[in-house]
Order: C-alpha cells, then sequence, then structure tokens
C-alpha cells in the first residue's frame, strides 16, 4: 500500500489533466461523472481534483458512522451509512444501503446539498459530494438524485464514480461532464513499476515489470499490488520469478475447467458450492460471471463462442435484474453445460 | 399370498379327510412346481414360499424324524434363508420367537379363513392378488403331482397337531387350522425378505379389498413396521372403514399387531410380552397385510355362517367373534360393541332411543350446540381437574376474599395462590364458557356474562365503557352495589358473578378494557372470570398477572366420541363410534364444531359412517399447514406430473419464500422423468437448464415484487420459481454426492447470503479504514488479496 501514494502524482502525470484540473478548478466547477475501467485512476483523479480545489484541508477527512432516521411515508427506516468527511467535501457510497438507496439519494444527500458550506473565507463557494459506484443505484434512486443536482447546483457539486457509464441514466450523463479514464497501457503500466521501484529503491529485473503488466489485465492497481505482493514473496526479484494471479481468479479459472472436463448435474451442483464460495468472499457476480466466460473463451472452439456469449450476456442482464445472484449464474452454468454437451455429442458423437 | 395358500391346503385337505390315504409324495413335483413358479414376477417371494413348501414336504417324507424336530428344521431353513438376505435382525427375531405366536396368527386368520363356506372358495380365490393366483393356479395344474405331495403334507400335520395343540394355549383346534398356520407362517416368511424400507415394497400393487363395514368391529389394531403394499395412512383408513379401531400403541386391548416383517421394534416386543402375559380374552395378536386383507374379504358376503365360526373359533377369540357375529345379524351398528358399551343389551339401546325421541320432537328448533350443552359440570368433558379447580376457588371467594379484605384492605394479592379473578384459556369451542357458567350456577351465583366482542355494538357498548370508564357507570355500580348489598343483607340478595367473555376480544373499540378491568379487579368485590383464547397474547399481558390461569386443554377424541355418540343416540342417528372419532380428530377438539358437523350430517343422513365423516371433512383436512418440504416433495415427486394445477399452485404457496429457495437447492438432483431414456444425459442437462432458467424469472418477479410491491405477481412468481422447474424436472431423487442423504436441502442461499451480509460487513470496515488513511480504493479488490 506505500506504492499507491506517489501513484497520485505519478498518474496525473501520466494522464497529463494538469490543464483539465486547472480549469476545474480555478472556474465554477461543474457536476463530473468519472468513468473508467477499475484500476485506471478514478479514485486517484478525484483526490487530486480536491487537492488541488481545497488545497491540503482536502486531505484531512475523518470518518463519520451516522446512523438516519427517514420518515418513508407511513414507517421510518433506519439506515447505517458510513462517510468520509473533510471541512469541504464529504464522500459516500449509496449503494451499499442496497434497495433502500432511494432513501439515501432523496434524503441524505438532499438534505446536504441544502446547506451550504460553513466555510465563509475559502475560496469556493460550495462543497462537493463524492459519490461512489454510481452505476450501482437503483434506477429511482438515480432519477431522484437528477432533481438534486440541478436544484442545489448553487451550494453543491457531485463527483460521481462508476465503471460502466451505461449503467447511469441519460439525465445524470447529461448533467454531468462526462471524463473518461482509460486504462493504462502496458508501456504506462510499466513506466509507473519502474518509477515506483526507483522510489523504493528496489532492483527490477528486466521483463518482470512487463510480466507484471501483462498479468495485470491493464489495472494499474491490480499492477501494483501483484508487484508488492511480489516483493514480500521473495525480494531479490528473480528475471522469472511466478506471479502470483488472483486467488478468485484462479478459482474461477478452476471452475470453468471444471465444467468444461464434465457435464453432468453432479458436476453442476459441485460448481454450485464453488460460486457460492466466491460469492460468500464478496466476489462481485458480475465480475465472476465475466471472468468465468472468459476463461471459458479461452477453451471454446469458435463456432460456440458467438452463442455462449450471448447466454451470458443475457444471463449477465437477469442477473441485474434480480436479487439472487447465485440463480442465474448457476443458470448461466446449467445453459452452458446444455449447448456445449450438445456440441460435443455432435462433434464426436 | 398366505391366505391363498392355505385356502388351496383346505381344499387338499378335506379331500384328504375325505379319506384319500395317498402319501406318497413323487419327487418330479417339486422340480417342477419350484420352476413355474420361479418364472413368475414376484421371483423372490414365490421362491421363498414354495422352497419353504417343499421342505416341510421333504420333511414330511423322511416321517422317521420326530415331528417337532420338522418344525425346527423348516423354522431354521427360513431363518437361513433369510440370513442370507442379510436381515439378521429378523432372522433373529424369528428364531427366538417361538411357534406359538405365529399359531395365532393364524388363529386370527382362520377365524375369518373359514368364516365363508367352501362353496364361496372360488370367488375368494379370485380376489386379491395376481401373483398367488398364478402361484395356487400354477400347483393345481400339476394337480395330480401336487396333490399328492400336499396330502402328504397335511397329513403330516394332522398328525403333528394334536401334539402340539395343548402347548399353543388354543385347545380343540382344528387340524385345519393348524394347516392354516402352516400356509399363514410361510407367508410371513416371505415377507421377511424386505427388510425395513421406507416404501411398502408393493405399493399399490394389491388389491385391496372391500368388506362388510363393520367386520372389524370391537377389534383394536395396532401397526408397527412397513406393511406389504400398503401406505400406513391407507393401512389406518381401511381397518377403520371397516370399523375397526386403530392405537398407536399396544396395550392390553390391543386385538391385532398388524405388521408384515418383524422388525423387533417396541410394539412387537411388547406385543409379545402381553402375548404371554395376558392369555385371557383379549390378547395382541400378530396379523399381516395380508391376513388383514382376508378378514376384511371374507366378511364381504355379509353372511357369516356361524357354523363354521364356531367350529374354527379359537376359545381366544370366541367372545369376540359371538359379538361380532349376533351384531351383525342385527344390523345394530348404533351399538357397537365398542369397549365402553360392550354390554349393552340391544333392547337397552332400543328404550334409550326411544326414550330420546321424544325429548328430540320436544326441542327441534335449537341447534345441538344449544341442545347438548352440558347441564351439569360433570357433563363437561375433559378438564375436570381445572373444573375442580373453578369450583374450588368460586366456593371459596367470598370467605377468602371479602372478608380477607375487611382485614387487610383489599391487598391480598400478596398470596399469589389466592388471585381474585380467574383467567380461563383455550381453544374455541372446549367449553370454556360453558364450563364457567355451570360451575357458578351450581355455586348458586348469579352470573352476569359480557360479552366483550359484542362490545362494538351500541347496547353493549354501554356496557364495556362501563368497564373501561373510569366513572361510576353499570359493570362498576354493579360490582360495589353488589358489594354494598352483600355486606348489609347478604341472604337475600343471591351471590354475582362477572363473566368477562372473549377479553382478547377487547381491541380498538374499548381503549383501555383491559387495564379498567385490571382496576376493577383490584376493586371488585365479586367473584370475575375472564375467559380468552389466546393467553398469550399481547393485550392480555397485563391481565395474566392479576388471574389465575386455567388453561384448558382439548379432550381427546375419545372422550369427544363418547359424547358425541350420546348426542347421536338421544337424536337416534346410527352413527360408529370410530366414525366419531374420527370426527373427533377432524374437528381438532373443538366440540361445538362436531356436533354442528354431526347436526349437519344428520340432515342428509340417518346412519353415518366412517366414509360420510371422511369426505364431509376433507376439505376441512386439507387446511393444514404443509411445510415447504412436503411441498417440494409433492411437486417433485415422480408423480408429480399428474397433479392439478391448482394444488400445484396451492403448494407452492404454502410458503412463497421458502419452496423456491428448497427448489433452487434441490431441482439438480432429480432425474427428471420428462427425460426418459437419454443415454448422455444431454435432455436432464437441457431440462436443468431450462429449469435454472425459470428459477431465475422467479428470482426477477421476487425483486419486482418486493421493490415495486407488486404483489399482483405473486402467482407468477411462484409460477416460475416453482411450478415450471418442478414440472420439467419432476421425477425421482438421486444424490449427487457419496454419503449424502435421499432427502430435499434446506436452501443453502439464505445462510450463503447471511455469510456474505458478514463478510460484506467485514470488508466495508477494512475499506473504511483504508479510505480513513488516505489511500482511495475499491473495497471489492481488497478481499480478494486478503
Amino acid at each position: 500500500m506505500d506504492f499507491i501514494r506517489p501513484v497520485q502524482s505519478v498518474v496525473s502525470k501520466l494522464e497529463g489533466k494538469r490543464m483539465f484540473f486547472r480549469q476545474v478548478s480555478e472556474q465554477d466547477c461543474p457536476h463530473l461523472l468519472f468513468y473508467g475501467p477499475p484500476g485506471s485512476g478514478k479514485k486517484t483523479m478525484v483526490m487530486a481534483l480536491l487537492k488541488e480545489m481545497f488545497g491540503a484541508s482536502a486531505e484531512k477527512v475523518k470518518l463519520e458512522q451516522k446512523a438516519w432516521k427517514i420518515n418513508a411515508g407511513t414507517r421510518t427506516i433506519e439506515l447505517e451509512l458510513a462517510m468520509l468527511a473533510s471541512t469541504h467535501h464529504v464522500e459516500l457510497n449509496p449503494s451499499d444501503a442496497g434497495f433502500q438507496d432511494r432513501y439515501i439519494v432523496q434524503e441524505i444527500i438532499k438534505e446536504m446539498a441544502k446547506n451550504r458550506p460553513i466555510d465563509s473565507k475559502g475560496k469556493k463557494g460550495f462543497k462537493v459530494l463524492v459519490l461512489n459506484e454510481v452505476d450501482k443505484l437503483s434506477k429511482e434512486a438515480q432519477h431522484s438524485l437528477r432533481r438534486t443536482m440541478e436544484k442545489y447546483s448553487s451550494s453543491c457539486r457531485l463527483i460521481l464514480c462508476c465503471n460502466s457509464s451505461s449503467r447511469v441514466t441519460e439525465a445524470i450523463r447529461s448533467r454531468c461532464l462526462n471524463v473518461r479514464l482509460n486504462a493504462p497501457s502496458a508501456e504506462q503500466i510499466i513506466e509507473v513499476l519502474e518509477l515506483i521501484a526507483k522510489k523504493e529503491s528496489l532492483q527490477l529485473p528486466p521483463g518482470f515489470a512487463a510480466r507484471i503488466a501483462a498479468q495485470s489485465n491493464r489495472s494499474l492497481r491490480r499492477a501494483i499490488l501483484a508487484f508488492e505482493t511480489c516483493r514480500v514473496q521473495q525480494y531479490p526479484f528473480t528475471v522469472n520469478q511466478a506471479i502470483p494471479p488472483m486467488d478468485w481468479e484462479q478459482y474461477v479459472s478452476e471452475i470453468c475447467s471444471d465444467i468444461m472436463k464434465e457435464q453432468s448435474p453432479k458436476r453442476l451442483f459441485q460448481v454450485r458450492g464453488k460460486i457460492y464460495e466466491l460469492l460468500v468472499n464478496c466476489i462481485p457476480p458480475e465480475i465472476i460471471l465475466k471472468k468465468l466466460l472468459s476463461e471459458l473463451l479461452k477453451k471454446l472452439d469458435s463456432e460456440l463462442k458467438h452463442e455462449v456469449c450471448h447466454w451470458a450476456a443475457y444471463y449477465e442482464h437477469r442477473m441485474r435484474l434480480g436479487q439472487k445472484a447465485i440463480f442465474h449464474i448457476e443458470a448461466f452454468v446449467a445453459k452452458f453445460m446444455s449447448i456445449y454437451k450438445a456440441f460435443l455429442i455432435a462433434t464426436f458423437g | 399370498m398366505s391366505s391363498d395358500i392355505r385356502k388351496w391346503f383346505m381344499k387338499q385337505h378335506d379331500k384328504g379327510n375325505g379319506g384319500s390315504k395317498q402319501t406318497t409324495v413323487s419327487q418330479k413335483s417339486s422340480p417342477n412346481v419350484s420352476e413355474k413358479v420361479v418364472k413368475e414376477d414376484e421371483g423372490n417371494l414365490q421362491r421363498r414360499k414354495t422352497s419353504k413348501y417343499f421342505a416341510v414336504a421333504s420333511d414330511a417324507e423322511k416321517k422317521s424324524t420326530p415331528i417337532v424336530k420338522d418344525e425346527t428344521a423348516a423354522e431354521k431353513a427360513s431363518s437361513k434363508r433369510k440370513s442370507q438376505k442379510g436381515d439378521d435382525n429378523i432372522h433373529n427375531e424369528v428364531k427366538q420367537s417361538p411357534a406359538k405366536r405365529f399359531r395365532k396368527v393364524d388363529a386370527a386368520a382362520d377365524d375369518d379363513d373359514f368364516a365363508p363356506s367352501h362353496e364361496k372358495k372360488k370367488l375368494t380365490d379370485t380376489e386379491p392378488l395376481k401373483k398367488l393366483k398364478s402361484n395356487a393356479t400354477g400347483i393345481k395344474k400339476k394337480s395330480v403331482d401336487g396333490v399328492k405331495s400336499d396330502e402328504g403334507d397335511n397329513n403330516d400335520k394332522d398328525v403333528e397337531t394334536p401334539v402340539k395343540g395343548g402347548g399353543r394355549g388354543r385347545g380343540g383346534s382344528g387340524s385345519a387350522s393348524a394347516i392354516g398356520g402352516r400356509g399363514g407362517r410361510g407367508g410371513r416368511g416371505g415377507f421377511m425378505n424386505f427388510g425395513e424400507r421406507k416404501d411398502p415394497p408393493h405399493k399399490g400393487e394389491k388389491e385391496v379389498p372391500e368388506g362388510a363395514p363393520d367386520c372389524l368391529a370391537g377389534l383394536t389394531f395396532v401397526i408397527s413396521g412397513t406393511l406389504d403394499s400398503l401406505e400406513r395412512e391407507e393401512a389406518e383408513d381401511l381397518i377403520k372403514r371397516h370399523g375397526g379401531r386403530v392405537t398407536g400403541s399396544v396395550s392390553k386391548k390391543t386385538t391385532y399387531l398388524l405388521a408384515d416383517e418383524d422388525i423387533g421394534g417396541k410394539k412387537s416386543a411388547k406385543a409379545k410380552e402381553l402375548g404371554y402375559l395376558f392369555r385371557g380374552p383379549v390378547s395382541t395378536t400378530f396379523l399381516t397385510e395380508d391376513g388383514l386383507f382376508d378378514m376384511i374379504s371374507k366378511s364381504k358376503p355379509a353372511k357369516p355362517s356361524g357354523q363354521n365360526d364356531a367350529r374354527s373359533k379359537t376359545p381366544v377369540k370366541k367372545d369376540k367373534l359371538l359379538e361380532k357375529n349376533c351384531l351383525v345379524k342385527q344390523g345394530l351398528k348404533g351399538a357397537e360393541p365398542s369397549l365402553g358399551i360392550k354390554k349393552s343389551a340391544a333392547e337397552d339401546v332400543q328404550s334409550s332411543i326411544s326414550h330420546q325421541k321424544r325429548k328430540v320432537k320436544a326441542g327441534d328448533s335449537l341447534t345441538w350446540t344449544e341442545k347438548y350443552r352440558p347441564k351439569v359440570p360433570n357433563d363437561i368433558i375433559g378438564n375436570q381437574s381445572l373444573v375442580k379447580q373453578l369450583h374450588d376457588w368460586l366456593a371459596n371467594w367470598h370467605t377468602e376474599f371479602l372478608h380477607a379484605g375487611k382485614k387487610s384492605t383489599g391487598k391480598k394479592q400478596s398470596d399469589s395462590a389466592a388471585k381474585k379473578a380467574v383467567l380461563i384459556s383455550g381453544t374455541p369451542g372446549i367449553g370454556k364458557s360453558t364450563s364457567a357458567k355451570h360451575v357458578s350456577q351450581m355455586l348458586g351465583f348469579n352470573v352476569i356474562e359480557v360479552n366483550a366482542s359484542d362490545s362494538r355494538g351500541k347496547a353493549d357498548a354501554k356496557i364495556v365503557k362501563g368497564v373501561g370508564g373510569s366513572t361510576s357507570n353499570s359493570i362498576k355500580e354493579l360490582i360495589d352495589n353488589e358489594a354494598l348489598s352483600m355486606n348489609k343483607n347478604r341472604s337475600k340478595h343471591p351471590k354475582m358473578v362477572l363473566i368477562m367473555d372473549e377479553v382478547d376480544g377487547m381491541s380498538a373499540g374499548d381503549r383501555g378494557g383491559v387495564a379498567d378491568l385490571i382496576s376493577s379487579i383490584k376493586v371488585a368485590k365479586i367473584p370475575i372470570i375472564c375467559i380468552c383464547n389466546d393467553r398469550y397474547s399481547q393485550k392480555l399481558k397485563s391481565l395474566v398477572n392479576y388471574c389465575m390461569l386455567l388453561n384448558f386443554r382439548k379432550p381427546t377424541k375419545q372422550q369427544m366420541a363418547k359424547r358425541l355418540m350420546q348426542v347421536a343416540q338421544a337424536e337416534c342417528l346410527q352413527v360408529n363410534e370410530i366414525a366419531l372419532e374420527e370426527l373427533a380428530e377432524r374437528v381438532n377438539g373443538d366440540m361445538r364444531m362436531a356436533l354442528n358437523q354431526l347436526q349437519y350430517m344428520s340432515l342428509s343422513l340417518s346412519v353415518i359412517k366412517y366414509d360420510d365423516v371422511r369426505e364431509r371433512l376433507l376439505s376441512s383436512a386439507k387446511d393444514e399447514d404443509i411445510s415447504p418440504f412436503t411441498a417440494v416433495d409433492k411437486l417433485f415427486d415422480f408423480k408429480g406430473g399428474k397433479l392439478r394445477m391448482d394444488e400445484r399452485i396451492e403448494l407452492s404457496m404454502s410458503d412463497p419464500d421458502l419452496v423456491p429457495l428448497i427448489v433452487q437447492e434441490n431441482y439438480i438432483n432429480y432425474r427428471p422423468s420428462l427425460a426418459g431414456k437419454d443415454e448422455n444425459g444431454l435432455k436432464r442437462l437441457n431440462l436443468i437448464a431450462q429449469a435454472a432458467e425459470s428459477i431465475g424469472d422467479g428470482d426477477i418477479f421476487n425483486v419486482q415484487i418486493r421493490r415495486y410491491r407488486q404483489w399482483q405477481l405473486s402467482q407468477a412468481g411462484s409460477f416460475a420459481s416453482t411450478i415450471i422447474p418442478a414440472a420439467l424436472i419432476h421425477g425421482n431423487r438421486e444424490t449427487l454426492e457419496p454419503g449424502e442423504r435421499n432427502f430435499n436441502r434446506f436452501g443453502g442461499w439464505l445462510g450463503k447470503n447471511s455469510t456474505m451480509g458478514k463478510n460484506l460487513r467485514l470488508l466495508e470496515d477494512v475499506h473504511i479504514h483504508i479510505l480513513a488513511s488516505q489511500t482511495s480504493n475499491l473495497d471489492r479488490w481488497h478481499v480478494s488479496l486478503s
């Protein structure tokens, strides 16, 4: 984790966003929506931006665990929400409230947005709300957000972070300045890793950084974390030191080979157990499904790829509509098994 | 099965008695017969049977060996075979159990076997079991040889019986019954092969006989172990339908222990013990399912020839059978030879009926519940001790509270045993109000009943306001006034008692009713009896502290049936006691409902039989709770495809949250019968995929229902999550993992979800700490690393 701090400056340098920062911080800041794949530096950007706007005081944050009582028509809902607040900004994760997120948006965020910042001598006449994982908000919550954005724009700016802008409603997107952050390329990652190695005064054998970058799936965070793990495992790096893959990814590929090896109810039952294991450890179901698909695609005949992708998308959509992810992942696995078995029988008899 | 062989034996035997003295046994016949028999479908059974039988036959050949040894040899042979089948348990049982007991079984069976005269043999022959028939006929074809060999056997037995007769405890038993016994035992031996199994091994294969409705009257059965073809419930039903009584455990009164296999359980052990101890008029004997079928089917001719009966009757059964016969002849179904009214002569019943008839005419307009409301406390069924307690409390009330109250200013609450009020609780229709009223009346109290649930009406509201209001109004006044007047002039004024009925019905309309009732209790100078259904109701929590609690229990079905019988007799209804017990069971202890039902049935029927009760109350029985497991079991059962759609919906809606989860957990385990024959399992996988998708649909529906409160979708939801998968997948369940029990698992989702929630919270904490330390990160990724 020690590495991450320097990365802020690194990233901002790499991305060449200085101009953007200056623009945003010196003039009136619009609402912002950062989106991009994980590990592309969205949060880093946000932090850097806040620092740019409010100076060092933006870094002095404290954690607040607040219980809210919300009157929702006939009943009162009690919610507990953790938020990170400095004098100038509040960061929170409204989608944590699950299907009650709409009350958070309607009540809490509105409440905060209404109040003007106390700090009068500050140069900015507004405060900033950072909302994470906006794409996980339900449709209703997003709808109630959009009115808030307009109404209280004088006193409050929203910075939204999400992975996929397609899951944010059009209305919100149009109210924000959309900033897409691309995943860093392999070269950029190598560059960063080398920078870190220099700062930490580590010996980095040639090619090692490239291998980490290749395995990181273009996520800078993963690259750095993998780098750190490697260092913990064995410090003087050797050239062909194995880079440990993420254990859950390993697990998913295990599941994948299970599925490919045998298609039977029994196997499906075992797979279910393994998927449960992943879910219980808080691996997001979408990522499981995605990983599973990509693993499966590696081994599939090209004939089947299209169909399997179709079904994966189909079940992912349903998973989003539904609540119990396991049902849908299992349905996908069952579907795949039946397709694949039919294919095997058709080709090999 | 055994019966048919027996019959056949009998036939041969008759011939044999007729004077044929061919004793030569042709060895040839045996392989022939056995070969033939082996071909039959029920090879297993048959083989056992015939081989055993031939073992005996060969024994008969070697006449040099003592007869008793023959017995044991046969016994051993059978047991050996059993042990080959790996059924040690049964094996041991049989070894230990002396022949006597089997004999008794035979005796029982014989009674009925011999009941119809020989002309009817053909008729009965065709009846129960095809396989048997084939066996019997198969042998018959070989008649010449076969007869001879049997003759040998029979003769052997004839010799044998006198020797053993005394020992068996049934003197004078004819040779015929001994042969029957042989056959019967063979039958038992055959069934023992099946070991302990959950489902009857020949479920649905046998034709259930129908007999005269009262052929089992007065007999008490206990069912033990697994029967050959009937489910436990079916057997119970069968017995009850024919007038028998089924009890749960063996007692002195038990006539038969119905068991097809001797599993050596408690019941059979007890039965044996009792069999030894009480060889008196009623002793427990063993009976196989086939024996039962015989008993029933034999009664069908409905004209049991008394002569035959008398001949075959063993002393053990004599009185019972006599009773049965005479009763059947008289056709007096109303006066069943039940244990209670056993001795009641026909005239008695007649006179009592005529006596009651007059009464009936007098009060025709009343409902029976009013009409037969207990008139004296002793009439109240069940809870006698509680009634007594109430009586004592009421009787001592005045001495205890009024006088003590004078001394210690009305604060006698410290004595926990003596409370000023009583709270009677219990389910509806078991006579709470009635007993309260009668006890009060008996003690000469004047009853004032306040029916709290009527209080919403205007007229009554005043009274309840009286209880509820703090100012002096009717009830309070009543309490005080009466107390005053009592103090002044007790002898003139009748004593009062206030019965607050249905106090748990005091709700919105009577605000503060309970609180004021309590305060009334504190100051009351008259006893107050409160009555409620649910003592644990929230409303009554405070009241409970001020009352002596009397919890009325439901009367037993026997008690109820007894009372119902009295009513039925009074109303000139011909009702079977078993039917009444069934009625009592169905109404779940609610005497009032039972009476109502009885009256309702009496409008259309004058003779009420077990079946009528069953039919009438079938709908009410359906309201029982179905556990989600049974619901899933039924839906996914092999026969699940035959369920009607409304039944399926009913099942799936029995618990619309849990059933889908259990379905989801278990649908993989079923081998779909829709798939038919697929070698490579492709069809099954296809079906599973479809089912999984449908379960996913169900989840989506569920979200719509919960999040957007679209409850109108609930049926569609349960349709998608339960019924469609069930329709696709239903079939036999199989285990996927070794060591797994072949029952439906509980849905794993709930547990996993809560673990996930816990982990998420932990993760959230980690995340927050990381955030606080100014390193920005998305949470999920950390866990995957740690």
